[in-house]
């Protein structure tokens, strides 16, 4: 079963002047194996397509299903459990919560349903492992841009998600950092989760092994 | 890592606004305990002076009710005399049940009891009915020749005396706080009225008393027939022309009524319009703040937080402020008005008088809920906001 699937796909925002089709009609499939990178233009959708991949938008029309559940038609609290437990989001920019140390910022998607077991000491391998367990216990703010990336990657895989989804994750790195989270993603992948990235960086993109253009709302792919 | 933690972590990273946040809570529950206080003290104070005044009806000479009203209300003693034969003018008014009479004498302010005037009230333990059931009350007895009964405000000397004069009379029993003049006046029998008017007249002063006291009266204390409409036995006592005041404790009350209830309500309104400001100032910082964070809401969205998740967490940071201002306020108006209770009665100038501890408990719980709705009411606007709004606007415009 693949881990997602989108059928007919739309987003039409219609806050604007006129209606606006940012996502139109995406047909796609991302297996287990799946390292999947977008390249495109400003503007033409990306990041609104991975939010209607992570059920964070309803879609206007069609559908997206999460290891075959739509996410897109569950309520608000299944749709949340879902993207809480399958899916491993890492936003673009900076998005640790100030007020709380490096580790808590790990253990928070953890908490947010009812689970057993103890969460700190995974949050602390996690840390290890992207690179940045002797940081647990300071603030965000005192982290580097690279090292609150791999945080927020390490936040990303607290519940193991089969899905992780990243916009631009490299956009404000420098080379080296940049192939260093990129490498934690692709080992990610070896382990057997699905990567959706969005990167405007041909570098970064070669790291997938299948790759997309995403033009005016319509997402194609490109072989080589 | 639960919401209520991450609450506490939120506020106490932004000290500041917390504290402000605290403040306006706290400033909210503090006057309205404070003000909730004083209405109560101020209606304690109402129903006690009509208690204490016993009777229905209280006749003074022509020209001293405004004086005779002054001691029940404000302590202010006084002291007038009119004829005993008034009494038998009286007597003949239909709906009459019980009458008695009372003698006055004021003291100067080195009576050695007290640092006040104080104000002396002979009874005839004959006919009394206002007084000596609160003697009874107080010391199962009642009063001899030579005793004296005092309010609460009057200090003793020794075992259990007063000195007046430069001579010490014995307490047959001290009665409880009535916020009322009663609490400055002291009781005695005819009898010892005389002895202490002879007392008075030996120190040099001239006291009316010394002849008077035989012939003349102060007040004629009247309680109707039950069920007797009062207002047509002071109409009876008008018209027949009897020359004095008329005080109706109905109307001693009433007019307290109506002084109070000017003032109770300006706090009240004052109260409504701070609650309401209250609201609306924790409302708008709220919903500031819950722009500010669009980008921290998304950030919960994302990890899989349900919309009920995030307004939780904004109802919870805002339960916890508001608990802590309506804790706080409402203890330090306990602790800046329970205390000074006498001294803010004296400042109003109407009988005052603390309710029961049960009576604060209740108002203090009460007051703090109000002040404690303030915040989750305030939040409420912003966290539906929250809870509604697709998350995805709020990612790409923080970015
Ligand atoms: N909430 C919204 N309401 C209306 N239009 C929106 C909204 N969010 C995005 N858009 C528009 O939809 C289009 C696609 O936006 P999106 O953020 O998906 O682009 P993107 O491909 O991620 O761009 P970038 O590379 O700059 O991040 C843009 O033209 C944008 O202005
Ligand atoms: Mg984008």
């Amino acid at each position: 079963m693949s881990v997602v699937e989108t059928e007919s796909l739309t987003k039409v925002y219609s806050g604007g002047v006129r209606p606006f089709s940012a996502v139109s009609g995406v047909d796609f499939t991302i297996n287990e194996e799946d390292f999947i990178s977008v390249m495109g233009r400003s503007g033409s959708g990306k990041s609104t397509l991975l939010n209607l991949v992570a059920g964070l938008l309803r879609p206007t029309s069609g559908s997206v299903s999460i290891n075959g559940r739509k996410i897109s038609e569950l309520d608000d609290r299944s749709g949340s459990f879902v993207r809480n437990s399958e899916i491993g989001y890492v936003p673009q920019g900076q998005s640790l919560l100030g007020n709380i140390t490096v580790i808590e910022n790990v253990v928070l998607p953890f908490t947010l349903f009812k689970r057993p077991g103890e969460p700190y000491g995974r949050a602390k391998d996690l840390l290890e492992r992207v690179g940045v367990g002797d940081l647990a216990d300071s603030r965000p703010k005192n982290l580097s841009g690279g090292e609150q990336r791999r945080v927020s990657v390490a936040r990303a895989l607290m519940n193991s998600p089969s899905l992780l989804i990243a916009d631009e994750p490299t956009s404000d790195l420098d080379l080296e950092t940049s192939s260093q989270v990129m490498e934690l993603f692709s080992e990610i992948n070896r382990e057997g989760a699905a990567v959706l990235m969005v990167t405007h960086e041909p570098d970064t993109a070669n790291y997938g092994n299948r790759h997309f253009t995403m033009d005016a709302g319509k997402l194609t792919e490109r072989t080589a | 890592m639960n919401v209520r933690t991450l609450s506490v972590r939120n506020l106490s990273r932004r000290p500041f606004r917390t504290v402000g946040l605290i403040t306006v809570v706290a400033v909210l529950a503090f006057s309205l305990f404070a003000g909730s206080l004083l209405e109560e003290s101020l209606e304690n104070g109402a129903e006690n002076v009509k208690k204490r005044l016993g009777a229905d009806v209280m006749l003074v000479p022509k020209g001293s009710g405004y004086d005779a009203e002054a001691i029940l209300l404000k302590g202010e003693p006084n002291a007038f005399y009119m004829d005993k034969t008034v009494v038998d003018e009286i007597v003949k008014f239909k709906g009459i049940s019980e009458v008695t009479t009372q003698f006055y004498l004021t003291t100067v302010s080195d009576a050695e009891c007290c640092d006040f005037p104080v104000q002396l009230i002979s009874f005839d333990p004959e006919t009394d009915f206002t007084v000596t059931p609160w003697i009874e009350a107080s010391n199962g007895g009642g009063i001899g020749h030579g005793e004296l009964v005092v309010g609460s405000a009057i200090s003793l000397v020794g075992d259990n005396q007063v000195k007046l004069f430069g001579n010490e009379f014995p307490v047959a029993a001290r009665l409880g706080k009535s916020g009322t003049g009663l609490d400055t006046s002291i009781y005695m029998t005819q009898e010892t009225m005389k002895d202490v008017a002879k007392l008075a007249n030996d120190r040099g002063y001239p006291s009316p008393a010394l002849d008077g006291i035989d012939s003349q009266i102060s007040t004629v204390l009247i309680k109707a027939e039950p069920g007797y409409d009062t207002y047509l036995l002071v109409q009876d006592i008008r018209f027949d022309g009897v020359n004095v005041d008329v005080i109706k404790s109905t109307n001693i009350t009433a007019g307290l009524t109506q002084q109070m209830g000017s003032l109770i309500g300006y706090v009240k309104v004052f109260e409504v319009m701070l609650w309401l400001l209250a609201v609306v100032v924790l409302g708008v910082l709220f919903s500031v703040s819950v722009n500010e964070r669009k980008k921290e809401f998304a950030t919960f969205r994302m990890m899989g937080a349900t919309r009920r998740k995030l307004s939780s967490l904004i109802l919870g940071e805002s339960s916890l402020v508001s608990a802590a201002g309506a804790l706080l306020g409402a203890a330090l108006a306990a602790l800046f008005v329970l205390p000074f209770s006498d001294s803010i009665g004296s400042a109003i100038g109407l009988p005052y008088l603390a309710p029961s501890l049960s009576a604060i408990a209740s108002m203090f719980v009460l007051s703090v809920a109000v002040a404690f709705a303030i915040g989750p009411l305030a939040a409420i606007w912003s966290a539906r906001r929250i809870g509604r709004s697709e998350t995805h606007s709020m990612f790409t415009e923080g970015n």
